[in-house]
């Protein structure tokens, strides 16, 4: 690699950080609206079930089973309809803060796309719970325009939480 | 055992039950439930097709304890207590695998996978002369499977599992036998520890057809549940008339069933033959050969059921719209199988199967399991997360002094039932509502814990 190639491929890190940033800031302050802006229309979102197995150079997390999916029409009415007393899981909110982390960026096979993996550490505490949960998560995102200054939409996540059997309270985030 | 009218069961310390807030949070209840409830009971652990080969085996809780379903090497089926003879080591602490032995991890003591010790190291050397390793087989369970759902129970005397299931079966038949009982679960199992004892999950699965309308009021106004009936010539909403049937029996066990009617509650029209809602057309008519004509009135404008096998297994049979899913997507049914199972007298652990039959597209079945996974699932933030919300909501307030002590209330739908000659067997009420089949669980609940049996 030149050092042209790793500036600019510190600088594309340095600018998906900061959409992951954003992203995370959006859901711990309940903006939404501006969340749901960042994904693209294809969002698909997925938890695989973690596995125990004996042999640890198994698989940890099951290929086909996931503990929950969505895409974005689904987040987009969880969010919706949270003006309504009727939200009940989300009124009050708890609070959250996810922390994001070890964020590394590689040009995936598709034009335009990135394979991103970061971590995530969750709080969340309501009256009556307090949890915390890490999770690694592996996004595709879209890269809608190009450098010096580019912008992402979110197509894809996938969850892989820290966790043989989580708690409610551990899973109710969106990670 | 008795059921009367007021919801209360045996006279007695249990008597008051389900009234009395304690036996949501006490582990002394819970100790007793072991005995009584967890012991006496056939209890799910899983289906056939999770341990298809011999040597297969997977780690399941049969009440509060661990056992190892397993697959021998001449196929049959076992429920060996995760424990060694020895020391009481827990044996197998992986979910699932293929073994032919356990070997013990703290002196080695091997067992075969149908609960034989097979090797003690050392025994003939330093063991007594007598030492028999036959009377030193794991522990075991009684396991029976009904139609690829597998059983278990620490009661050597029970009644066998199909005399145990009563007339529960015919309304697990009624479902299984629209693909010739070739259903599997899609995927491993789903887990998650939810807040509240177990019998709040539990009775809100035998019967509770009245939070819906609150509960899940978003995914109503979603219009989750669909609002036509594809080609039965009613597109409008006011034409349909909801007509909902309790039923529960002597085991414990109860269901809700939802049938879709007319205005005036006759059945639907089926122009152009019988349709099956959440299924696709084009099994609709092998479907209908294969179902008896009882079982053929009871899907006449079928819209779904769930229900508790006493005292920890429940299900849901029910069709969601392209809310959940793609657009373009057609109602689709997804049957959830779960059990819950107590992490302490005050969490659940639920585990949750999609079944789907075997010959019906991978499209179909990707689908299916889909639109569980996005609502009524381990991790749902939509639909379960709600009702997983009034469980932790009723368990915050079990515990104050005065609030332990205040009176649930169980009348509803006293009084206000249809009698009727059902399709199915169990005692049967037409109401769309009701808290019967919760009193019903509890009255058995009741006698069990109060007298043992």
């Amino acid at each position: 690699m030149t050092a042209v190639d790793v500036a600019a491929s510190r600088e594309l890190t340095y600018q998906v950080e900061q959409f992951l940033f954003g992203e995370a800031a959006a859901l711990d302050e309940l903006r939404y609206d501006e969340w749901l802006a960042m994904l693209d229309t294809q969002f698909y979102y997925s938890v695989p079930i973690p596995v125990i197995r004996e042999d640890p150079f198994l698989p940890r997390y099951d290929g086909i089973g996931v503990l929950f999916e969505a895409n974005r029409r689904l987040m987009a009415l969880k969010m919706s309809r949270l003006k309504h007393e009727y939200a009940w899981s989300d009124r009050p909110p708890g609070f959250t803060r996810r922390l994001v982390t070890n964020v590394t960026v590689e040009t995936a096979k598709a034009p335009e796309r990135l394979t991103v993996s970061s971590h995530v550490l969750v709080s969340r505490s309501t009256r009556s719970t307090n949890s915390l949960i890490t999770a690694n998560r592996k996004d595709e995102l879209r890269i809608i325009t190009d450098g010096p200054e580019h912008q992402f939409l979110l197509l894809r996540r996938d969850v892989y939480v820290d966790v043989a059997v989580p708690t409610h309270q551990q899973l109710n985030v969106i990670f | 055992m008795s059921s009367s009218s007021d919801g209360r069961g045996a006279a007695g310390q249990y008597g008051d039950a389900p009234r009395d807030r304690s036996i949501y949070t006490e582990q002394s209840v819970l100790d007793r439930e072991a005995e009584t409830i967890f012991f006496r009971s056939w209890l799910f652990l899983g289906f056939e097709s999770e341990i298809s080969m011999p040597g297969d085996y997977v780690v399941r809780q049969l009440g509060l304890d661990q056992v190892i379903v397993s697959r021998d090497e001449e196929g049959g089926l076992h429920g060996l207590l995760n424990s060694c003879m020895h020391r009481g080591t827990q044996l197998c602490k992986a979910d699932f695998g293929n073994t032919a032995h356990f070997r013990c991890s703290y002196h080695g003591w091997t067992y075969k996978n149908d609960g034989r010790l097979a090797a003690v190291p050392r025994m003939r050397t330093l063991y007594p002369v007598d030492f028999d390793k036959s009377e030193r087989g794991l522990r075991q369970a009684r396991v029976e499977s009904y139609r690829g759902f597998i059983y278990g129970t620490w009661d050597h005397d029970a009644v066998s599992l199909p005399d145990y299931l009563g007339e529960s079966r015919w309304y697990l038949d009624a479902m299984l036998d629209m693909f010739g009982g070739d259903w599997v679960p899609y995927a491993r199992p789903q887990r998650v520890i939810s807040p509240g004892n177990w019998k709040l999950q539990t009775e809100n699965f035998v019967g509770d057809g009245y939070h819906v309308e609150t509960t899940h009021k978003s995914a109503i106004e979603a219009g989750l549940f669909g609002d036509v009936i594809p080609g039965s010539g009613i597109q409008r909403p006011e034409d349909i008339t909801t007509v909902g049937h309790q039923v529960n029996m002597e085991q414990g066990h109860g269901l809700r069933v939802v049938h879709l009617r007319d205005a005036q509650g006759n059945a639907l029209p089926t122009r152009g033959g019988r349709r099956y809602i959440g299924f696709p057309p084009e099994s609709y008519d092998a479907i209908t050969e294969r179902l008896s004509p009882e079982q053929l009135e009871f899907h006449e404008g079928f819209a779904g059921m769930h229900g508790a096998i006493f005292p920890n297994a429940a299900f849901l049979f029910v069709s969601h719209s392209e809310a959940v899913g793609e657009t373009g997507d057609p109602l689709t049914a997804y049957l959830c199988w779960r059990v819950h199972n107590p992490v302490g007298p005050r969490q659940t652990e639920v585990t949750y199967w999609t079944l789907v039959p075997r010959e019906l597209s991978e499209e179909w079945k990707r689908r299916s399991y889909g639109y569980q996974a996005r609502t009524q699932s381990a991790g749902g933030i939509y639909f379960e997360a709600d009702d997983f919300e009034n469980f932790d909501r009723v368990d915050q307030m079990c515990t104050g002094p005065n609030a332990r002590n205040l009176e649930f209330d169980y009348s509803l739908g006293m009084g206000r039932s249809i009698p009727t000659q059902y399709v199915g067997p169990g005692n049967a009420e037409q109401i769309l509502m009701s808290e019967t089949n919760q009193r019903n669980f509890y009255a058995r609940w009741s006698a069990l814990m109060e007298q043992g049996d």
